[in-house]
């Protein structure tokens, strides 16, 4: 069977190997047989699953040991969040909750926030999300109106956010809130909360029908009076903008590289489909148009699999690549879903039913440019390095 | 004195297996091209009637070992010094047994004892100029056959059964009787077993059936297996196969199962029932004769290697098959 | 209770297997396992280690690669690994095999040696009688259960006549059937560990001083299956198929 060939199989250690081995494994046993029951019958991934990551380890790996991690580096939470993009289930994303979420807690995070929330992370008994897109501003987050009044020692939380991923089996919630009233602050008045909705009331949440994706649980979620601890503020007052920022490059960096692994699993449905079935006596793979569609989308990924490779490789030696990756998060999320649709377009009916892989795919890939950080907003970001003057 | 082969009579149920007369045919077979004599090899007491069935399939002596108790049971370990000692006294050119359970361990353990290699579970056996006899044998699930020879002897082979024909027994002919006894200088047991929990099922044993009846994921349930069960009560009592599938949703027991980690067939004729043909079944099977594979899935891998295909409903097509196969005994009658 | 599991590394099931032009079973870029029955005998291995106490080795013939899966076993909980390199020899028999690799074991202290039922690459099924009759031990094949009382191991497998039990005195040699247990997978915890474990390189040649290399069976060639004749798709109604199929097997298959 084809494989596009990356050079990052060469570069890991046997550990590195062994671990990601042991977590296609465990994919193969846990998840893959769940895959048409959650997808189409729950309409979300099992929330057990994350207990059962925890117990083997597979959560926040690059967590302090004493907090239950293994102290590994970013090419170990790539290796397993790429695992399940690579068999096409994009929208299962525990590497939401360990590589894009729970770092800001060691990055930002005091001491006492650590030691009290880590350990949970990292066995899987309380689930992580992010809270900052809301009903009102998406795109432009530094409009965030979601407040949060000193009262005491609390915070007082009232507003509501939209579009929030495991809104609805998350216990923890990230929330990006608004601490300082001034509207001259704009984005320098808003704050990271960490809200524990197994400790505060006042929490709703409401699930999102959507249109694919569904492994994942969306969700609107409402704030209504909710007691915070003061405590639960992650970093400082008015750094939430700040703190944001610098998580976007991984963040975007496992989002295109997640699609290309997506898009290299479409292209591999396709092949797998052509070669047997059987059209006017002959094979689909022998018609030059399906083989020429083919091709034309393996050579675009083969592009994008060289420009992924060498920006794990930069991230993982702590590099600045955020307007490479920036490219990449755009590049990557605008061919996978042509990539897909070719790919769906070779199985002809059978492809627009449910029971095919590549019609689930098709489902969850038109949210690839919309997510965490749309093609709009990474345009604004290249467009501008373009035009900007390099700083003396 | 002339070269011999000897072929180990393994006994089942008080008669000589299947596979142990196959051997034997195929052992006279293969004597008469090389001027050779045919040895019945029975690890146990003499009675009439194995030297007359072996007589009777080929054997020209038949030698029977134990040590003083006569017994008709020994372990692998106890069988191995009766086999070895005389092996070592007598050195024939060639030994074979059958590819059964008890087989394959003794010839193991007999193999190591002598310091010579093993060909195990072949499927052909064939003269050679240079080593006297050149054995084929599966690798990889079958996908792949190697030849080998020795330069040691004796040269041993196990066989898989169904892969020899059996010849036509001639009951007239007689074989000289020879018996051995050989000091197992006894020690107190190093392993006894307790007792055996008789197997329920009536069927054949898998690995030496001529027809087996097989059942897939396809069955759906448990209860929709008596479709197969009406099949092969019709066909003659034959024996019941299953995937891996079947066996892991706990709708057959374990011996059931055929395939890479379960058994190796080889019957004349394998009807498989709603089964995909995964490489690690066909693994277990595709040294059948004749495959039939019944399937609703017109892609299923396994009617790629079938010999006769019928893409339907399993449930209605099984039925009628029955049905069919009825009509044809009842004309023969 | 110390245990000794011999595993073996084989090629994954879905490999396709082809001849080079040298008429070698080609090895490149194949994906590689740990032969599945040998899972079955470290997963007891272990799990007797975790109730008795006492170290599992694991034990393997083969070349570089075969340290991934010595070092997946480390990861599941073994103690100790051991790889007999055995590269630069050529094609060892099984029973050649069995003599190298009860030398290695000769040294290690020991009161089972498990090994899984069969190899599903050569197809075997012989190591464990082979190592029992080098250290002259009684062994069973193919068991589906183990219990040990003292120093008696009672354990059950599949013959012909049914479901046997055994009681066997240790030391002893088993080799696993599938059914004995539910294998384990690496949690994170032992991925790591298995770093600061040890895992012994010994040369082949060296252990093999001596041996008579060549007095078992040699492979003379490999030759492809033959391929079935292509079969034939049979059409109509259910009804029509099953009547022209048993036409078809009573006379021109002739099984029936």
């Amino acid at each position: 069977m084809f494989k596009i060939r990356s050079i990052i199989p060469s570069l890991l250690t046997e550990e590195q190997k062994l671990l990601q081995e042991s977590f296609s494994n465990f994919v193969e046993r846990e998840i893959t047989p769940n895959v048409n029951k959650w997808y189409f019958q729950d309409r979300q991934v099992d929330k057990n699953l994350y207990k059962k990551m925890g117990d083997q380890g597979f959560l926040c790996v690059w967590a302090d040991p004493k907090y239950g991690g293994a102290g590994l580096g970013f090419m170990e939470s790539w290796l397993l969040a790429n695992e399940l993009y690579r068999r096409g289930c994009g929208s299962i994303e525990p590497y939401l909750h360990s590589d894009i979420i729970a770092p800001y807690f060691r990055n930002f995070g005091s001491q006492e926030l650590n030691d009290r929330f880590m350990p949970d992370f990292v066995k899987g008994d309380k689930i992580l999300a992010v809270a900052m897109t809301e009903p009102d501003y998406g795109s432009d987050v530094g409009s965030t109106c979601t407040s949060a009044v000193k009262d005491g020692d609390d915070y007082i939380v009232n507003g509501s956010k939209i579009f929030i991923s495991n809104g609805i089996i998350a216990d923890v919630f990230l929330t990006l809130v608004r601490t300082d009233p001034d509207p001259a602050l704009k984005h320098k008045g808003l704050s990271l909360l960490v809200i524990d909705a197994t400790e505060s009331s006042g929490v709703g949440r409401k699930k999102l029908e959507k249109i694919g994706g569904h492994f994942l649980d969306l969700a609107e979620i409402s704030f209504d009076n909710v007691r915070v601890p003061r405590k639960n503020l992650l970093g400082e007052e008015g750094r939430g903008f700040a703190y944001v920022m610098k998580g976007l490059q991984q963040e975007r960096l496992l989002a295109a590289s997640g699609w290309q692994s997506f898009a290299e699993h479409a292209l591999q449905e396709g092949i797998k489909y052509a070669k047997q079935r059987k059209v006017f006596g002959q094979s689909l793979s022998r018609f030059q148009n399906t083989e020429f569609k083919l091709a034309e989308v393996a050579c675009r990924l083969v592009a994008g699999r060289s420009m992924i490779d060498n920006l794990v490789l930069a991230h993982c030696r702590g590099e600045d690549v955020s307007f490479e990756v920036a490219c990449a998060k755009m590049y990557t999320c605008d061919y996978v879903k042509e990539a897909v649709d070719v790919c769906l377009q070779v199985h002809g009916g059978y492809g627009y039913m449910t029971e095919f892989p590549i019609a689930r795919m098709c489902m969850d890939v038109r949210a690839a440019s919309i997510s965490a950080g749309s093609s709009e907003v990474m345009k604004i970001i290249v467009s501008r390095e373009l035009f900007t003057e390099p700083k003396a | 004195m002339a070269n011999r082969i000897w072929v180990y009579v393994e006994q089942y149920k008080g008669k000589i297996r299947k596979v142990s007369l196959e051997l034997l045919s195929k052992g006279r077979q293969l004597a008469r091209a090389n001027d050779c004599e045919l040895e019945a090899v029975v690890l146990g007491p003499e009675t009439a009637e194995l030297t007359a069935t072996a007589a009777a399939y080929g054997a020209e002596r038949v030698l029977f070992i134990t040590d003083e108790r006569d017994f008709a049971n020994y372990t692998i370990r106890e069988y191995t010094t009766l086999l070895a000692q005389l092996l070592q006294t007598d050195k024939p050119e060639a030994l074979l047994l059958g590819d059964t359970a008890r087989g394959r361990d003794l010839a193991a353990r007999t193999s190591q004892r002598l310091g010579v290699g093993l060909a195990a579970d072949c499927i052909a056996i064939e003269t050679d100029p240079d080593s006297f006899l050149k054995f084929k044998r599966p690798i990889y699930g079958g996908r792949l056959f190697a030849w080998l020879e020795s330069a040691n002897r004796p040269l041993m082979a196990t066989a898989r059964p169904n892969s020899f024909l059996l010849a036509e027994p001639d009951f007239t002919r007689t074989a000289s009787v020879r018996k051995e006894k050989v000091n197992l200088a006894i020690e107190a047991p190093r392993e006894v077993v307790k007792f055996v929990s008789k197997r329920a099922s009536k069927r054949p044993e898998l690995t030496e059936a001529d027809i087996i009846v097989a059942g897939g994921r396809g069955m759906g349930n448990a209860d929709n297996l008596h479709v197969l069960e009406d099949l092969a009560d019709t066909l003659g009592g034959v024996a019941i196969g299953a995937s891996r599938a079947v066996v892991d949703s706990g709708w057959r027991d374990m011996e059931y199962q055929v395939g890479q980690t379960g058994k190796t067939v080889s019957p004349a004729l394998y009807i498989a029932c709603g089964i995909s043909g995964s490489i690690q079944h066909l693994a277990g099977m595709n040294s059948s004769k004749v495959i039939v594979a019944i399937n609703r899935d017109p892609n299923a891998t396994i009617l790629d290697v079938a010999d006769y295909a019928l893409v339907g409903d399993l449930f209605d097509i099984v039925p009628k098959l029955t049905a069919e196969f009825q009509k044809l005994f009842k004309a023969d009658n | 209770m110390d245990i000794i599991v011999c595993l073996k590394q084989t090629f994954d099931t879905e490999t396709v297997i082809w001849l080079n032009e040298k008429g070698e079973i080609n090895d490149k870029d194949v994906k590689l396992i740990i032969n599945p029955y040998d899972e079955f005998a470290l997963e007891e291995a272990l799990r007797v280690k975790e109730k008795l106490g006492g170290e599992v080795t694991v034990v393997s013939l083969g070349g570089v690669r075969t340290q991934e899966a010595l070092r997946a076993a480390l990861a599941l909980g073994a103690d100790k690994a051991m790889l007999i390199n055995c590269e630069n020899l050529t094609e060892l028999d099984e029973m050649m095999a069995a003599k190298i690799l009860a030398r290695a074991i000769n040294a290690l202290p020991f009161d089972m040696i498990f090994t899984g039922r069969m190899a599903i690459d050569s197809g075997g099924a012989q190591m464990a009688m082979r190592l029992a009759e080098e250290f002259d031990l009684p062994a069973v094949s193919g068991i589906t259960k183990i219990e040990l009382e003292g120093r008696t191991a009672v354990v059950q497998h599949e013959t012909d006549e049914g479901l046997e039990t055994v009681e066997v005195l240790l030391p002893a040699v088993f080799s696993a059937q599938k059914g004995l247990n539910e294998p384990r997978y690496p949690v994170m915890a032992g991925i790591l560990k298995a770093k600061k474990k040890p895992l012994d390189i010994i040369a082949a040649e060296e252990l093999a001083a001596g041996l008579p290399l060549q007095s078992g069976m040699k492979v003379r060639g490999y030759v492809a299956p033959e391929s079935r004749l292509p079969g034939r798709v049979l059409n109509g109604s259910a009804a029509e198929m099953t009547a022209e199929l048993v036409r078809l097997l009573r006379e021109e298959a002739k099984v029936v």
